[in-house]
């Protein structure tokens, strides 16, 4: 067994009206990394920022290899050799990988001027360390995501840092940009370092990690060595007794009825030859990795990015119509990744943000003018239908917790009621419990006759969901397959290492 | 609340104000021909030369004619309302007339009309009102004529000397109708006597450092030009920069010195024309404007029927040489070269 | 294959400016005689120098991902204290250039605490210093023309072996600035606000300081550009620095200084950008051109050079986009 490095002993911490954690003890090992897990809301977040020294907790203590510790703030954690690899990484991207590691604290000349040899070395020396070939001098923005995060790793070595904290590393990252992490990683734990990881792919804990934390509701909810914790309990851990939104038998397979179909969808570089049909009440699953185009094809059917050639159609009493782009975005309802950026007003109320797509149909008569009343009653049956947690319809979005935010958007296309609804990571981010709710309700949606064209990372999100599956690869579908095909299968058709040439599409 | 007690002193504050100054106005004398004045501005000599002049003007020639003048003169420090305000305190003070270079043209006609309404004639002066209310009369400097006499003095100087002109007209912004006027003068003398031709325009927008980058440039492409046309010298300082770059700032008669042109003889000019290095110049008159807004206020006075052209009263300046400077009498960059604001 | 086509573009776009610029130069040489002297080069140069140096303060800012429109006005304010205490208070002029420096470094300090410690938006807060600085100039000096001394005229006239003394003041700034900007740590840290202040703060820069300071230097930079405007002239005129601002901005965007910030080099970027322009007013000067052309010609250009910067921007989006996949 290796030495203990970090203790947090009977940590408690109370916001106004809120205990967000009592009595957590919470130990993590030197070259071991230590999974910490729970749903949103769980105390992940309240733990980590009190050994971050960004909050003072209010009972027990800390230990760093044995020596009790206080943080005051940030810089305090920081001395004591703990270091952050963050979700949302701290780059620039118009600097070179070197400046963006040093940023901080140059090796300096004559007090103002940077001693370049000194950090050059310092720099290639710890990128060899993570086994990383990028050159110190390439610019942030030219990376990748993956070699992005392996140069805030590296700003974090440079410290002489002993317990690295990694919230959500993988959330955007590559199948092969992911293998390498979890190599990185494996070398920290050689070197001696503490890990600690959290994460809501449950599979990469069982990858990475030797021990396993987690929480609910501000407690321990159960740990231990993960080799001795199955994936069941794990999740039973976390949410307590809350079903995943799997559809079971209840597929819609029978009597397809095609609506809507895209050809010869081209944009060079970016994709080749997408054609593809929708079904009445289906949920078609686009798998593959990030940048495979399964997201630029939605893209483009919305309008959003021009392309070279594309031809959308819909059917109607047997016949195919081809429709216009303006018609595309009146007619399908897109849910995006980023709900952040792309999709909400955060400084607007949920009415508003509701209405957002509807306010053609709620004018009042004869006039351009919006009908507040309209408005609101429309608002509180959606919110009402989606079990949407809020004090009132005029609360800010940017209030609300992700599961909250992602199905305000949810119920502004239902306003519309739309046949055809486009989702790309719907649930990215969310906790478990907020997860499993968006899947019922994408199942009843489907149910009701909207047919769901669903992009997502999980692949037992799109197991448990999708009808019928089509395999992204470098900007092509090279599959079409139906439900029942295998994980594994799906898996390797997406990095390319199954053979899909039997099931290509004619 | 504070906030409330705040504001309710400061309008008390303007009350008082108000009253106090309405109790110490002038009294209007009967019998006095009273001129209300409504200057933009006194910070500039030339507003004050224009002031004094017109005093004395008024007090040499009005008693003959039976106008006992008394003047009340306003100064609105560039602000556009002060002088609205400014002219409506000369309205209560039931003035003969008021007299006013406006600040904004723009703004100046709801003054005009409420001076009308109050039945008092309203002489603009130097600024034209850009509205509909254009005042009694529009008395200002001639840039036309001024232009005009600067270019035809160059063009005699060129012809006596036996020279063709290759001339470099420094021009003014153009969007200022002076500075247009001023070189549409040129290049029509320039056609007509066939004693110049400009070689190249150099567009300065007023601004200093374009006169000297500009002059400098054409030099550069012109060394063969032999004269200069300024259509403003008040930028003096710049042009003597730009002619010493190439070594051209010479005295009339040294060799290198070249032709100098230049309208208004502003004070640095004045003293350059009296060092010898400028040819010619139209004066921006101080003393005739002043004397045609006396010849125009005698009018008013005395009832006399007001004539004049479509533009109004429009004043050309004075031809000057260097030989004719010293006799030239009442020239407003040399009397007030001294003269600071109080 | 993908990745190679962008960069063409993209290189087309790195590039293409010079390509543009040498294609100007050759066109003046062969239309005007004396447009490719030495005597012509030197007083070209001679001309940009106060914008040569503002805009370099300018570019600071810039970097940051900010504006500062208030320079032009700094430039006068300051030379009005200088040529006040010249001429009213019989200051020697080193004295009082020493108190035009100062002043410059106090009025982008004043910047500085609006953005700082209030909280104002640059655009906001440097828009009313615009007005307000000029104004205080404008009373200062009753709006009087103030002539230099001659020992001041003459140094705006005087040269070091041949060149313009203020021309190697501004190169020596330009080149003293450049190593600031990409070898000391004030230099990287302004480059590091660029890229957005948010991961600024987490990355322990202090942002606030950064950001002060970085006005204080472009105050600094737009006094020495007044003085040397001023001397020049050699008068104090109430044109110093008017519209500076927006000439500043249009020639740094000229040089390919990103205005979204982070991005671009002093040199060559400031020298091209302002030479550029002081090169398209000498040859229209040298041509004799119609004078309603001049200011066509340069909102031309810089609509040319914004409409560039903004494609730059798209483009970098999807470089990234293609060299994700590639990894």
């Amino acid at each position: 067994m290796s030495s203990t490095v970090l203790k947090m002993i009977g940590i408690g911490k109370s916001f106004p009206g809120v205990r967000a954690l009592h009595n957590v003890t919470f130990t993590a090992y030197a070259g071991e990394a230590i999974a910490l897990l729970g749903a949103n809301g769980a105390g992940k977040s309240t733990l980590m920022n009190v050994l971050g020294g960004v909050i003072r907790h209010d009972d027990g203590k800390l230990e760093i290899q044995g020596k009790s510790v206080e943080f005051k703030n940030p810089k305090d954690a920081q001395a004591e050799g703990i270091a952050f690899v963050h979700q949302e990484m701290a780059l620039l991207p118009t600097m070179t990988v070197m400046d963006n590691m040093f940023i901080a604290d140059f090796p300096k000349r004559w007090g103002a001027i940077i001693n370049r040899t000194e950090m050059r070395n310092q720099c290639t020396e710890v990128l060899e360390r993570l086994g990383c070939r990028i050159s110190p001098d390439n610019y942030i923005k030219n990376l990748g995501t993956g070699d992005r995060q392996m140069v805030e790793i590296g700003r974090a070595l440079l410290g002489n840092n002993r317990i690295f904290i990694f919230d959500e590393p993988t959330s955007s990252l590559t199948k092969g940009e992911k293998d390498n992490l979890i190599k990185v990683i494996e070398r920290l734990k050689r070197e001696g370092m503490a890990i600690i990881y959290i994460t809501h792919f449950l599979s990469e804990v069982y990858d990475i990690c030797d021990r396993v934390c987690v929480l609910r509701g501000g407690e321990v909810a159960g740990g231990g060595l993960i080799s001795e914790v199955s994936m069941n309990k794990l999740v039973r851990m976390m949410v307590g007794d809350v079903k995943i939104g799997d559809r079971g038998s209840e597929r819609n397979t029978a009597a397809r009825k095609p609506i809507f179909q895209v050809d010869e969808l081209n944009r060079r570089g970016v994709l080749e030859n997408i054609n593809f049909t929708l079904n009445k009440g289906e949920i078609l699953g686009f798998w593959g990795l990030l940048g495979s185009g399964r997201t630029e094809t939605a893209r483009a059917i919305m309008g959003l990015d021009t392309v070279d050639s594309l031809k959308i159609s819909t059917w109607k009493d047997d016949r195919l119509t081809e429709v216009s782009t303006e018609f595309v975005q009146h007619n399908i309802g897109l849910i995006t990744e980023e709900r952040r950026v792309d999709g909400l007003f955060l400084p607007m109320s949920v009415s508003r943000n509701m209405s957002m797509a509807n306010l053609r149909n709620i004018r009042k008569k004869h006039s351009a003018v919006i009908d507040r009343k309209r408005e609101a009653e429309l608002s509180r049956e959606f919110t009402d239908r989606l079990n949407i947690k809020i004090t009132s319809i005029e609360q800010k979005v940017e209030t609300l917790s992700g599961g909250n935010q992602q199905k305000v958007i949810l119920g502004r296309w239902l306003e519309v009621n739309p046949d055809i609804l486009i989702m790309d990571e719907p649930t990215r981010g969310l906790d478990v419990s907020a997860k499993a709710e968006i899947a019922r309700i994408i199942v009843r949606l489907a149910k009701e006759g909207t047919s769901i064209i669903l992009i997502s990372s999980e692949i037992e999100e799109m197991m448990s969901l999708c009808d019928r599956f089509l395999v992204f690869n470098k900007g092509r579908i090279i599959s079409n397959l139906e439900y029942g095909v295998s994980q594994e299968e799906l898996v390797g058709l997406a990095a390319g290492t199954a053979d899909a040439s039997k099931r290509v599409m004619a | 609340m504070k906030k409330l007690v705040g504001v309710a002193f400061v309008m008390f504050l303007f009350l008082a104000a108000g009253v106090l100054s309405a109790g110490a106005q002038q009294e209007v004398d009967d019998g006095k021909y009273v001129v209300g004045v409504s200057w933009d501005e006194k910070s500039i000599p030339l507003i004050q030369a224009w002031e004094d002049y017109m005093i004395a003007e008024a007090e040499k020639t009005g008693s003959a004619i039976g106008l006992d003048y008394e003047f009340i003169i306003n100064v609105a420090d560039l602000d556009p309302t002060r002088q609205a305000s400014n002219i409506e305190d000369l309205i209560q003070q039931d003035v003969d007339v008021i007299l006013a270079r406006a600040k904004d043209g723009a703004a100046i006609g709801s003054s005009i009309r409420a001076a009308h309404d109050a039945d008092i004639p309203f002489v603009v002066f130097d600024r034209k009102s850009l509205t509909a209310e254009q005042g009694d009369a529009y008395v200002g400097g001639d840039s036309y004529r001024q232009g005009r006499s600067t270019a035809e003095a160059l063009a005699d100087l060129l012809q006596k000397q036996g020279i063709q002109g290759k001339c470099i007209e420094v021009m003014g912004d153009l969007k200022d109708n002076n500075a247009v006027l001023r070189s549409v003068a040129l290049n029509e003398v320039a056609v007509e006597t066939g004693a110049l031709q400009v070689v190249t325009q150099v567009p300065t927008e007023w601004d200093p450092q374009k006169f000297l980058s500009g002059i400098t440039n054409a030099l550069q492409a012109y060394p063969d030009a032999n004269c200069i046309f300024l259509a403003s010298d008040f930028a003096w300082s710049a042009v003597q920069a730009a002619l010493e770059t190439h070594d051209r700032y010479k005295k009339i008669g040294e060799a290198g010195h070249i032709l100098t042109a230049t309208c208004d003889l502003f004070p640095d000019a004045l003293i350059a024309m009296e060092n010898g290095y400028i040819d010619v110049s139209t004066t921006w008159d101080a003393y005739l404007h002043a004397k045609a807004l006396v010849e125009v206020l005698n009018k008013i006075g005395t009832n006399a029927p007001l004539t004049y052209g479509e533009e109004g009263f429009l004043v050309p300046g004075r031809v000057v040489y260097p030989e004719t400077l010293a006799e030239m009498e009442n020239v407003w960059s040399r009397d007030y070269a001294d003269w600071t604001a109080q | 294959m993908k990745l190679k086509q962008l960069s063409i573009k993209d290189s087309l776009f790195k590039y293409g400016f010079y390509v543009i610029l040498f294609g100007v130069i050759l066109f003046f040489t062969f239309s005007a005689e004396y447009f490719l002297t030495f005597a012509n080069i030197n007083s070209l140069v001679h001309a940009a120098a106060p914008m040569l140096i503002i805009a370099a303060g300018m570019a600071f800012v810039v970097f940051t991902g900010k504006l500062d429109i208030s320079l032009g006005s700094i430039a006068y304010l300051s030379t009005c204290i200088g040529a006040v205490l010249m001429k009213n208070l019989g200051f020697p002029p080193a004295a009082a250039f020493i108190i035009v420096l100062l002043s410059g470094i106090v009025l982008g300090g004043i910047n500085g605490f609006i953005i700082v410690i209030l909280k104002v938006n640059p655009l906001i807060t440097t828009l009313g210093t615009l007005t307000a600085f000029r104004g205080l100039g404008l009373i200062l000096t009753q709006s009087f023309e103030i002539r230099m001394p001659e020992a001041v005229r003459a140094f705006g006239t005087s040269r070091i072996l041949g060149v313009f003394s203020d021309v190697w003041l501004a190169l020596l700034l330009l080149i003293l600035l450049h190593f600031i900007h990409q070898k000391a740590v004030f230099g990287k840290q302004v480059t590091a606000l660029g890229n957005g202040e948010e991961v600024c703060l987490r990355l322990g820069i202090r942002v606030d300081r950064t950001i002060f300071l970085t006005f204080m230097l472009a105050g600094f930079l737009a006094s020495i550009g007044g003085i040397v405007s001023m001397a020049q002239i050699g008068q104090s005129t109430t044109f110093l620095g008017k519209g500076m601002e927006f000439t500043a901005v249009a020639a740094i965007v000229l040089g390919g200084i990103s205005l979204f910030g982070g991005e671009g080099k002093i040199i060559p970027g400031v020298l091209i950008g302002v030479l550029t322009l002081e090169l398209i007013r000498n040859g229209l000067n040298h041509l004799g051109a119609n004078p309603y052309l001049y200011e066509f010609v340069n909102g031309g250009i810089i609509f040319t050079a914004m409409s560039a910067d903004a494609l730059k921007a798209r483009l970098r989006g999807q470089v990234i986009l293609v060299s994700d996949e590639n990894t």
